[in-house]
């Protein structure tokens, strides 16, 4: 049934895009006092937590630079301009319906890049289709601030992430909680229909668990769509595990957790992952997930994002998360690459710029909203340094284990 | 232990699709039409319920939850007259085909709105909306079993419901006007009853019922979302289908046995499989039966 629904939807989107692409574009470059960049987050369905925040967080940068006179582009300050305006392309859920908004904006909106992808298939799939797009000489950057998938932007050298991952911390979070809880025992929760999920626990999780002596008893699985957990949460109960690991995206993550509190599983710790850092978690688990062990790439108390949290929570009546933080700084590292990589922004030399930005991003260091100076390593991520954090009353909080 | 615990959940919870398919069932046999739009009502009246919950203050009180169940059910009811004013009524002499595609456009309206409305209220969420009530945590052990106090709760309310929709069929005057009208709508009016008038009084009830059945899965799941309606239309469609087209009694029995198909099959392989599973039961039950498991022997005159 949710292939049924999300092939209408798919159908519907199609069809609004396709006469999206009938309307003839409306150019804006150098001459206009503008430059454009597209946008492409998962704006509704089961991705919506995590492609708004990244929506959210990039429009605040893109407002708070247009105010400071914009970016500089062959001398003259020029303004961002989101295509379509004001909120870009919602991506949905749907690889497919991705890949035709990234030829749109490729070919027709004519941006210089793509900021965008909030889910690990639709990333895939678009980062993929980079390569194809490199081979017919039409290359463009896409840029993601969600996608955790590992080994994303090893796919094409188009393709950019600033995302935290999850893959650098996982050893220091089961470490420093071993040290406190003396754990000797562990178990999966993994939706499987999320290939981030599996990748995580196999390529991660588990060799640092097999290093510390601990033992994983149980891996149980599901489905996204799926809203009980009885079994799941039974096949722990029997074998009692000293730490529980949720991997899964926000909806069934709360729902399991909730299904565990009902019947009683109370290991020493539950673990959960990127995934968990959004509003919804904290506003829809309520005491379920109060405890919850995380990682995240900041501190959300800390003083230096004050401003930028103030602002989003004026906005959008929530706080900033992860992919709120990811999305803003996403768009500094633009601010940076543009005005270091001597483009001339005109439609004449947009397939060169795009060249000239490829370049120039890939160098572009900046100091984060969180205090972090982060860059782009080699494989165009930004390592993070990471701080655990524990869910408390409704908020994410400073974990001791730090 | 556990499959006894799975059959006992899915009985309880079934009592809901038993609801759903009832408002559809009703409709079917009055109209002689799929009313598509069925599952988008359920959606908002549990999204109208949700409000009320989440307004209110719902998670620790009863007569919130009371009042966002009755809320739902005005709210069903209504959105039921303003569907058929819509989608059927305009179309009396057209094609059968053509409230079904009118009915869809109108599912479609209400999905996306919502899609709009959970992205732009400051109480409703992007992807799901929570549902808060006092039964979320409420459970029960008979022994090893563990049954969810929400299910129990949802179960009594149900069959209170079809015992009353029942009696309302059965004994009174606009109940034997709708049986009438099921029967023959020529002859109906030819004998002086208000066929429109029944029409949206089926509508109204039908609506009311899905309405009911929103607020309660909302309760029972802690979420509400857009697309809710669309699983359970498919679900409700199954069940009237193996009950037998118009049968409100099949749909009542059928709803607890999808139930505990359900439950059982997501509670021991996954619920990826509950809906081919279904669907596989569907198929093998009209192949030896085609007329559905509860339709009565179908009158011939030459």
């Amino acid at each position: 049934m949710c292939e049924f629904i999300n092939k209408r939807g798919m159908i519907l989107r199609s069809m609004a895009v396709g006469l999206a692409i009938t309307a003839a574009p409306v150019l804006a470059f150098q001459s206009e006092g503008t430059v454009r960049i597209g946008l492409m987050e998962s704006q509704t369905g089961t991705f919506a937590p995590f492609g708004l925040p990244g929506l959210w967080g990039s429009l605040i940068a893109i407002d708070e630079i247009n105010a400071a006179g914009g970016v500089t582009i062959d001398g003259k300050k020029v303004k961002i301009a989101v295509t379509p305006a004001p909120n870009g392309h919602d991506a949905g859920g749907d690889p497919a319906q991705s890949i035709l908004l990234l030829k749109r904006m490729q070919a027709d909106d004519k941006v210089l890049m793509i900021k965008g992808m909030s889910f690990s298939n639709a990333g895939m799939a678009v980062y993929n289709y980079l390569n194809e797009l490199e081979k017919e000489g039409n290359p463009i950057v896409v840029h993601s601030s969600a996608v955790g998938a590992p080994g994303l932007s090893k796919i094409s050298k188009w393709g950019f992430r600033n995302t935290f991952s999850e893959v650098d911390v996982v050893a220091g979070v089961a470490a420093a909680v071993q040290k406190r809880t003396n754990a000797k025992t562990a178990a999966f929760f993994i939706t499987k229909d999320n290939p981030y999920f599996p990748a995580i626990a196999d390529q991660a999780i588990i060799p640092a668990l097999k290093k510390l002596g601990i033992e994983v008893k149980v891996m149980t699985d599901a489905v996204t769509s799926d809203r009980d957990f009885t079994r799941q949460v039974d096949q722990m109960r029997a074998v009692n595990p000293d730490l529980v690991y949720v991997l899964a995206t926000t909806l069934p993550a709360i729902n399991f957790m909730k299904e565990a509190k009902r019947r009683g599983l109370a290991p020493k710790a539950f673990i959960g992952g990127i995934s968990q850092l959004t509003a919804e978690t904290l506003k829809s688990g309520g005491d379920a997930v109060d405890g919850m062990i995380l990682a995240g790439s900041f501190d959300a108390a800390s003083p230096a994002v004050k401003g930028f949290a103030d602002e989003y929570k004026k906005r959008h009546q929530q706080d900033i998360s992860l992919f709120a933080v990811n999305g803003h700084e996403a768009m500094y590292l633009l601010k940076d690459a543009i005005e270091k990589s001597g483009i001339k922004n005109t439609p004449e030399t947009l397939a060169d710029d795009r060249r000239k930005f490829r370049d120039a991003f890939a160098k572009a260091s900046i100091t984060s909203v969180t205090g972090e100076k982060i860059g782009f390593n080699d494989d165009r991520e930004t390592p993070k340094a990471g701080v655990h954090l524990s869910i408390k009353n409704g908020q994410f909080v400073p974990w001791p284990g730090n | 232990m556990a499959l006894f615990e799975y059959l006992i959940n899915g009985l309880l919870f079934g009592a809901t699709y038993s609801l759903v398919a009832i408002g559809f069932t009703l409709i079917f046999g009055v109209l002689n039409r799929l009313n598509i739009a069925h599952g988008a009502t359920i959606m908002v009246s549990a999204f109208a319920g949700a409000y009320v919950s989440l307004r209110f203050g719902g998670k620790a009180s009863y007569g919130v939850l009371v009042a966002a169940f009755v809320v739902s059910i005005i709210v069903g009811a209504l959105l039921g007259i303003l569907v058929r004013t819509v989608a059927f009524a305009p179309l009396r002499n057209a094609s059968p085909l053509a409230p079904f595609v009118t009915s869809a456009a109108v599912t479609l309206i209400l999905e996306e709105a919502f899609v709009l409305i959970s992205r732009r209220v400051p109480l409703f969420s992007p992807e799901f909306t929570q549902f808060p009530s006092p039964l979320e945590n409420l459970v029960f052990f008979a022994g090893p079993v563990l049954i969810r106090g929400v299910y129990v709760v949802i179960f009594v309310v149900a069959v209170c419901l079809m015992a009353l929709l029942h009696w309302w069929i059965t004994w009174t005057r606009t109940g034997r006007a709708i049986r009438s009208v099921e029967e023959n709508p020529t002859v109906s009016w030819l004998l002086g009853i208000n066929v429109r008038r029944v029409e949206v009084t089926v509508f109204a009830v039908a609506s009311a019922i899905a309405g009911a059945a929103g607020c309660l899965i909302g309760v029972a799941m802690g979420t509400v979302g857009p697309f809710m309606g669309a699983n359970l239309l498919l679900t409700g469609f199954v069940i009237i289908v193996l009950a037998g087209l118009g049968s409100l009694r099949g749909a009542m029995i059928c709803g607890l046995i999808v139930g505990v198909i359900e439950m059982t099959i997501v509670g021991l392989v996954s619920a990826s499989m509950k809906e081919a599973v279904l669907f596989v039961i569907l198929f093998a039950v009209l192949l030896v039966r085609p007329q559905g498991l509860f339709a009565g022997p179908e009158a011939r005159r030459d």
